[in-house]
């Protein structure tokens, strides 16, 4: 048994999986993910009635996502993998919503684009061949700026429902889902773990962040450590020189 | 402590507390009131250069940190964590994203392990450190928690259940003040232990503002404390010596400004002790780590008949063992555990020493 989880965005969504079948799922929406995940994994866990051992693996979405959320679902699945033990994944949470898109038949047959909300006015991006493979990103940037550099028409993810002129202005068409999904990250990871790839263990560290070098994501990495894709630095500037009034 | 001392007290609760309200990741591991790990990693270098601890640095510290912060006090402690009786964890108050770090892992490790857990206020924590050091706390006692983030001074009359605010800062937290005054001196981050130092060597010519100890604000404010006044007196002394040509004496307005805020201080929290009728004072808080303020506090104590506890500096400073003092005290008194499902609060009221469940 698998558990899986993404804090990525204003849905939490909670899963366990036996393989590819769903024994228990909530999505919590519009909740703080740090006030009821554990406690609804604890509630699925007694309704499927199994002991916690029983959880042999965690697939956690790791965003990119507003960053408190994320951490909530990425802080909660290592300590889990800590305390019992075991292995923990990192998913793409994009990626998510690009594997339920590719498995709905008849609706892709071109590119698309997965869009979650940034804050400060900017998008979380990444995108995806007509089969759900990620060609570029994840990264992050302004919905117009996006929109017109990509010539993709077809978007997926709650990243343009604060910017309905966007989509008016490029004649966008979005669609659901708008939100990862926890089984969806659990099947991402077990298609990559499937194809033999081996989860990342090295992680970006604060040293990255605080390098100067942009923490990118190369488009062909599916697996990743359990740690939140930031994609920005922390936002503080040096006050050596300040004085205090 | 000897290792026949843990031993003859097995039968008191193995608790484990989780602090990340600011910039220390701290995991801490009591039986009753022994301590036996304090864990504690870092990121104030992380924060050095700007001056003051940025938030989501800290967040991310946090994140990495805490595993192997968890295991390192395990080790200290030689203990599993299947033998963790309960664990607690810091709800407030502090940084928000800091703290849902801490209440996150805490609650994946008290589910893992099918423990109760323990949301606890950090000021309150800060007070239960103490017994680890100095045994049972007498109740009631007046604390004095003086920290970058908070001056707070409070009526303990129990560590586990009963704590009233008496005053707390109405602007700048104490140590707010040092590490802003710091910075005017051209002294690094953490100020607090760099005027302390520095002010060894200076001689206390400067008289600076005690704030809110004039007649009419101690009618309103007696147990209330003002430091942005004396920040702001400071900057404009040095800014005018800086104008006149003159060399700033860095070591003489140091031991004078840290003189304005350890009067203040120690002051109010006598008076305080005196209003109460209380006999017992006790500092807490990485303020407390001040050498000038414990000096003060002793001999002022001393001649008022008030005895001072006071932890020793490591236990002053942020740390989990701290928390799972609280947390210990909670479970030894009976009180019910938070559960799985609660709010980790920024500005959590002291007087909640148990942050509430919602579940």
């Amino acid at each position: 048994m698998r558990l899986a989880l993404d804090t990525s965005t204003v849905w939490s969504s909670i899963a366990l999986l036996d393989g590819v079948q769903v024994l228990a799922e909530r999505d919590l929406v519009g909740v703080n993910p740090g006030e009821a995940v554990v406690d609804t994994i604890d509630t699925l866990v007694g309704e499927v009635g199994v002991p916690r051992a029983e959880i042999a693996g965690i697939d956690v979405g790791v965003g990119p996502g507003p960053y408190t959320s994320t951490r909530v679902g990425v802080a909660i699945a290592r300590t889990l993998g800590f305390a019992l033990d075991i292995e923990v994944v990192g998913v793409c949470s994009h990626d998510a919503v690009a594997a339920e898109v590719a498995a709905q038949d008849g609706i892709v047959g071109e590119e698309f684009i997965v869009a979650t909300d940034a804050r400060r006015s900017e998008i979380y991006w990444a995108r995806y061949s007509p089969a759900g493979v990620r060609v570029w990103g994840p990264t992050v940037g302004k919905p117009a700026t996006v929109a017109e550099q990509t010539a993709t028409a077809l978007w997926f993810g709650n990243g343009l429902d604060r910017h309905p002129a966007v989509v008016q202005d490029h004649e966008l068409k979005v669609n659901e889902p708008t939100h990862p999904r926890a089984r969806w990250i659990s099947s991402v990871a077990a298609h990559v773990r499937n194809a033999g790839a081996s989860v990342p263990t090295a992680q970006p560290g604060l040293a990255d962040h605080e390098s100067g070098v942009e923490v990118g994501v190369d488009a062909g990495q599916m697996l990743f450590a359990p740690y939140p894709l930031y994609l920005r630095r922390p936002d503080a500037v040096p006050a050596a020189h300040l004085r205090s009034t | 402590m000897t290792a026949d001392d843990s031993q003859s007290s097995t039968s008191e609760p193995l608790v484990l507390g989780i602090e990340t309200s600011c910039d220390e990741t701290g995991v801490g591991i009591v039986r009753g009131r022994t301590l036996l790990a304090d864990a504690v990693a870092s990121s104030v270098t992380e924060h050095a250069r700007f001056g003051g601890v940025v938030p989501e640095i800290a967040s991310r510290a946090h994140l990495e940190a805490m595993t192997p912060t968890l295991q390192r006090a395990c080790d200290d402690a030689g203990v599993a964590l299947s033998d963790i009786d309960a664990v607690a964890v810091t709800g407030g108050p502090g940084l928000v994203g800091a703290l849902l770090v801490g209440t996150s892992s805490a609650q994946a490790l008290a589910w893992a392990i099918d423990k109760p857990l323990y949301a606890v206020n950090h000021l309150a924590a800060h007070v239960a450190v103490d017994q680890l050091e100095h045994g049972p706390l007498p109740e009631p006692s007046v604390a004095l928690l003086v920290s970058g983030g908070h001056t707070s001074l409070l009526l303990v009359a129990d560590i586990a259940t009963d704590i009233t605010s008496l005053g707390t800062t109405l602007d700048d937290a104490a140590g707010e003040a040092f590490d802003k005054v710091a910075r005017v001196l051209g002294l690094p981050f953490p100020g607090g232990p760099e005027i302390d130092r520095v002010a060894q060597d200076g001689k206390i010519t400067i008289e600076f503002p005690r704030g809110l100890t004039g007649a009419r604000d101690m009618a309103e404010h007696r147990f209330d404390f003002s430091f942005s006044g004396l920040k702001t007196a400071v900057a404009r002394w040095v800014e005018a010596r800086e104008k006149s040509g003159e060399p700033v004496p860095v070591a003489d307005v140091a031991a004078a400004f840290q003189e304005a805020v350890v009067d203040v201080l120690v002051n109010k929290a006598l008076d305080a002790c005196a209003d109460r009728g209380v006999d017992h004072l006790m500092i807490g808080g990485g303020v407390a780590a001040n050498s000038r303020l414990r000096a003060l506090a002793l001999s002022r104590g001393e001649a008022a008949g008030i005895t001072l506890r006071v932890p020793r500096p490591g236990l002053c400073t942020d740390n989990g063992a701290m928390v799972a003092a609280l947390g210990s005290a909670m479970v030894s008194k009976g009180v019910a555990p938070t559960g799985l499902a609660f709010r980790a609060e920024s500005s959590l009221p002291v007087e909640q020493v148990g942050v509430r469940s919602l579940g």
